[in-house]
């Protein structure tokens, strides 16, 4: 009892004094030697999460170096169509995944067309994907997480990087500042759009567009007291495109220009006690963009969207009796965002939408202009209950959800805008049961309750629905990992997920004003992935992972399942990577089932557009043909002066130039069809010079 | 595609379409290319004349049957057409007439089903396009093609605008007209020829000209600013042939741009008589179609 207050009394005070450390907290004593380290009782990891360091994820074949992009691979994860987010997770939309680094949220993993993560790879010291039925300590998200941690910087001497590549150039360096400070700062430029048309490829952003990319950080990490840290991390990114075709005839021209971007300001707070208790607080602030201005002929789209957002993260966790671990905590965020849209009503597409490739927007016309914000408040709680060789941990959560949306109704003239407001609180108890069988072989089970906002473009009066709620959902999941060496094990999950109140398009002829979209959506999706990994032994390391799932959604009260946009049954990833002295090889094959996709079974013909649009027949009844694809890497290492190194690499990509669909397309009066091609075999060298 | 090793450009290389561009401006068989409505644009309950022109290889006039039916159904927002996909079931289409062309009522509930006006309180109203118009589908059923819908512009007045705005859009407004082709013309090689005595094998650049005014100036309800704003339409046009080749199968002239006529490039034949149509609309709607057989000498 006395225990258990004195941990909620020290969570309740974190805030407070770490809001004041940098001005208000006395020198700390000189630390005894540079053997600091933070522990702590660490969240578990789940069966299912996917745990890989920074550098074995950089090394793995078709990576191109950039760890983060091992997230493509792993099981739970869906085969993405080039340019598409890879991070559609146990049947889940990209969108309902969120990505946190060192806890803090950020929008997006990767640049656009995923070329590159957002985060530079010599950041990042381990990426765990966990896809679904994660713990009480994270929520808004019916899909799964992506954690990025940073590294921890190097405390002897300077160090640093320099990665010159065909697709980008990166570079940082780090140094220790006086007995207890690291600090560390690096950046990356992308120039592939540039150095295209400069090698005499046009037309090259006809499909998808090359994206004009960077991003950037900065880290510096304190040593306070004696198992005390602070840490402070920026983060910035920017992607843009442009894109023009039929330039020759403006009744046919397509433009399009997008902008996106993030910047994120984050201070970590970490506090080992003696008692084991460990204590992370961890506030942000940070600000994201996202416009895209287009023309299709003479019909505008717009775009555009300004958010600043904010976020909290605290947490103590710590043993409260020789078999009994609890964490409390706070997990808050918030989004203030200023809109504005302009354009068709169908633009841009939602899952669900029945259209092909390349299809024009309607020629309606909408405009409008709102504010809105969501603030997320979740306090949580679990207990990690050991019972012998079973673990059990019960959890609670609760999100309480401000909705606030700036106008309820369409503008009409100068009416005064009338506000819509909601605020609504889901409990969320999640329950999740370890059973050890034996040394090797570990049993567990988790299930939970989930929910997710609407995201702020939704929350329109014209385009969307000011009192959009937010979506809830039940995941279950239960798996067996079997460690057969030191070094190579398997994981074998079955998963199950139910998500209600999604969002999709009001199908009604004659719809509720304010009403575009309706909170009618159910999604179900289940399945197994398994995952052999073999840890580097002998300079071998690789997995295999593997996922059979089926994934659905229905957008009407009564309607009938039907597939969802992304789901594919199969996906393989077999990855493996030999050191052999100073050379590495790696060599990755993927497999996946091709996309469900809405046939055309006619066409009629718009006379006053004198265009020729499609008639479907039911939805998402045909499929891409599968992906298949083999990569391989070679990378050759030498020792300079200095503690220098340096690396040459290159990278084939689609070795046997397999012509992978990605997409159909067809002509413009549908009469015949062909297939958009994924990459053909591609080749990425790169030079890297490190201390 | 090259089968070869490349770097990073391949990316793009290899992620394009397939070439699956067909010739859309040869007439192989009968086709519809176009329906004017007389006037252009017309109020609920006013009559209109509609004309299905209709091309036929060999530059025949089109015989068969034509039916005309008016779709009541408004389009769901969410879906991506220009009519409801409940314009192709039967019932919701009212017939207006089997001959060609056809005189029609425009119904009297247009505006309300498919405009501005308010059909009941808390529903959406239908959206404009971006001339600010709104439009009674009229589907036009020809034997053996497939079904096209022709959009008649309703005269609804200014949408969602305040009432000061209304007033002074319903003063200001000119009802759409439709354009018309004043002439063609045909150059090869820097020089004038004559349509009907076109050279062998020839590259002609044929110009169709309309009248500046046939480029109308009308006000557009904005509702970005929520104020009134001059526009001119753009003009559009779209080249058949039923023989030899187009360099493109359409061409336009952006709203900013004065002209007064567009061009193609015609490849003639060796020989014999081709015929050619040319639709020109203008962006409220607008049509007027000029059928004209070339002459390639021998």
């Amino acid at each position: 009892m006395c225990r258990d207050a004195r941990l909620g009394a020290r969570l309740g005070v974190l805030v407070v004094v770490s809001a004041g450390l940098a001005n208000a907290a006395p020198p700390p004593p000189p630390l005894p030697n540079d053997d600091v380290v933070v522990r702590g009782v660490r969240p578990k990891e789940e069966t299912w999460d996917a745990r890989f360091g920074g550098p074995e994820a950089a090394g793995t074949a078709g990576a191109e170096g950039d760890p983060a992009k091992i997230v493509e691979d792993l099981p739970g994860v869906a085969h993405a169509s080039l340019g598409a987010d890879p991070l559609v997770l146990w049947g889940s939309s990209s969108s309902d995944t969120r990505i946190l680094v060192d806890g803090v949220e950020i929008p997006s993993l990767f640049h656009g067309g995923a070329l590159r993560s957002t985060i530079d790879g010599d950041l990042v010291g381990a990426l765990t994907l966990t896809p679904g039925a994660y713990g009480a300590g994270y929520g808004r998200a019916l899909g799964g997480l992506v954690r990025i941690d940073t590294r921890e910087l190097p405390r002897d001497g300077w160090h640093g990087a320099l990665d010159v590549n065909v697709l980008d150039s990166s570079a940082w360096v780090g140094a220790p500042v006086g007995e207890r400070t690291r600090i560390a700062a690096g950046g990356r430029v992308g120039y592939l759009d540039r150095t295209l048309p400069a090698v005499g490829v046009d037309h090259a952003n006809d499909v998808f567009p090359i994206p004009s990319y960077g991003d950037y950080f900065a880290k510096a990490q304190m040593d306070l007291r004696a198992g005390e840290s602070l840490d402070a991390l920026l983060l910035g990114s920017h992607d843009s495109t442009t894109t023009t075709a039929n330039e020759e005839d403006p009744a046919h021209v397509l433009e399009s220009a997008t902008r996106t971007g993030f910047e994120r300001l984050s201070l970590r707070y970490r506090r080992t006690l003696g008692d084991g208790a460990h204590v992370e607080v961890t506030p942000w602030v940070g600000r994201d963009v996202n416009t895209y201005d287009a023309h299709f002929g003479a019909n505008p789209e717009r775009l555009d969207e300004h958010d600043v957002r904010w976020g909290l993260r605290a947490e103590e966790r710590a043993p409260v009796a020789r078999t009994v671990t609890v964490a409390l905590g706070m997990d808050a965020t918030g989004t203030h965002a200023a809109l504005e849209r302009r354009g068709s009503l169908t633009l841009p597409p939602r899952e669900g939408d029945v259209t092909v490739f390349g299809q024009g927007p309607g020629s309606d016309s909408s405009s409008d202009r709102f504010d809105a914000a969501i603030v997320d408040v979740a306090p949580y709680a679990s207990l990690d209950w050991a019972l012998g060789p079973v673990n059990v941990e019960p959890a609670l959560r609760v999100d309480g959800y401000l909705v606030d949306a700036s106008r309820k109704t369409p503008r009409v003239g100068q009416t005064p805008s009338i506000g819509a407001s909601s605020l609504v609180a889901y409990v969320e108890p999640r329950l999740s049961v370890r059973a050890r069988l034996s040394s090797r072989v570990t049993v567990l089970a988790s299930a939970g309750l989930y929910s997710e906002p609407p995201a702020p473009a939704d929350l329109g009066a014209v385009f969307g629905t000011p009192t959009l709620h937010a979506s809830s959902g039940e995941h279950a999941s239960v798996g067996e990992a079997v460690e057969l060496s030191r070094t190579l094990s398997a994981t074998l999950t079955g998963f199950y997920k139910w998500m209600s109140g999604l969002p999709v398009r009001d199908p009604s002829a004659i719809e509720e004003l304010a009403h575009a979209l309706v909170g009618n959506g159910v999604g179900r999706s289940y399945g197994v992935q398994f995952l052999l990994r073999q840890k580097p032994w002998h300079g071998f390391s690789g997995f295999l992972a593997y996922t059979l799932s089926r994934s659905e959604r229905r957008d009407t009260t009564g309607g009938a399942f039907r597939l969802f946009d992304e789901d594919e049954p199969e996906v393989v990833t077999v990855a493996a990577n030999q050191v052999l002295g100073a050379y590495t090889l790696g060599i990755r094959v993927r497999y996946a089932s091709g996309q469900p996709r809405t046939p055309v079974i006619g066409t009629f013909y718009d006379e006053k557009d004198d265009v020729t649009e499609p008639v479907f027949g039911a939805q998402n009844s045909l499929r891409l043909p599968a992906f298949f694809q083999l990569d391989v890497r070679a990378a050759r290492r030498f020792v300079l002066p200095g503690d220098m190194t340096l690396s040459v690499y290159a990278e084939a990509l689609n070795v046997i130039d397999r012509r992978n669909a990605d997409d159909y397309v067809y002509d413009t009066r549908y009469a015949r069809r062909g297939t958009i091609s994924n990459i053909p075999i591609l080749g990425v060298v790169g030079v890297r010079v490190e201390r | 595609m090259k089968h070869a090793v490349v770097f990073a450009g391949a990316l793009v290389l290899a992620a394009c379409k397939p070439d699956l561009a067909g010739d859309d401006a040869l007439v192989t068989s009968t086709r519809l290319l176009a329906v004017r409505g007389e006037p252009a644009e017309t109020a609920p309950g006013a009559t209109a004349t509609y004309t299905a022109f209709i091309a036929v290889p060999g530059g025949d006039d089109y015989a068969g049957a034509v039916r005309y039916a008016f779709c009541d159904a408004l389009k769901p927002p969410a879906e991506n057409a220009v009519v409801a996909s409940a314009c192709r079931d039967a019932s919701t289409l009212t017939d207006v007439g089997t001959t060609n062309p056809v005189v029609a009522k425009t119904p009297a509930d247009a505006c309300s089903t498919f405009g501005p006006v308010t059909r009941s309180t808390g529903f959406r109203t239908a959206a404009p396009d971006e001339t600010g118009g709104y439009y009674q589908p009229l589907r036009v059923d020809v034997p053996h093609v497939a079904p096209a819908f022709h959009l008649a512009r309703l005269s609804c007045g200014a949408g969602q605008a305040a009432a000061d705005v209304a007033t002074e859009f319903a003063a200001r407004y000119h009802a759409n007209e439709n354009p018309h082709i004043s002439g063609l013309n045909g150059t090869a090689a820097s020089r004038s020829v004559s349509l009907d005595a076109l050279p062998s094998n020839a590259r002609v650049t044929l110009t169709v000209h309309w009248a500046k005014a046939d480029a109308e100036k009308y006000v557009s309800y904005d509702a970005d600013s929520a104020s009134l704003v001059d526009r001119r339409e753009s003009m559009q046009l779209a080249w058949y042939v039923d023989g030899g080749a187009l360099e493109t199968e359409s061409t336009s002239v952006a709203e900013s741009d004065p002209a007064t006529s567009s061009s193609n490039v015609f490849f003639a034949p060796a020989s014999g008589e081709i015929h050619l149509w040319v639709v020109l609309r203008d962006a409220r709607g607008g049509v007027d179609v000029l059928s004209r057989t070339l002459v390639v000498a021998r």
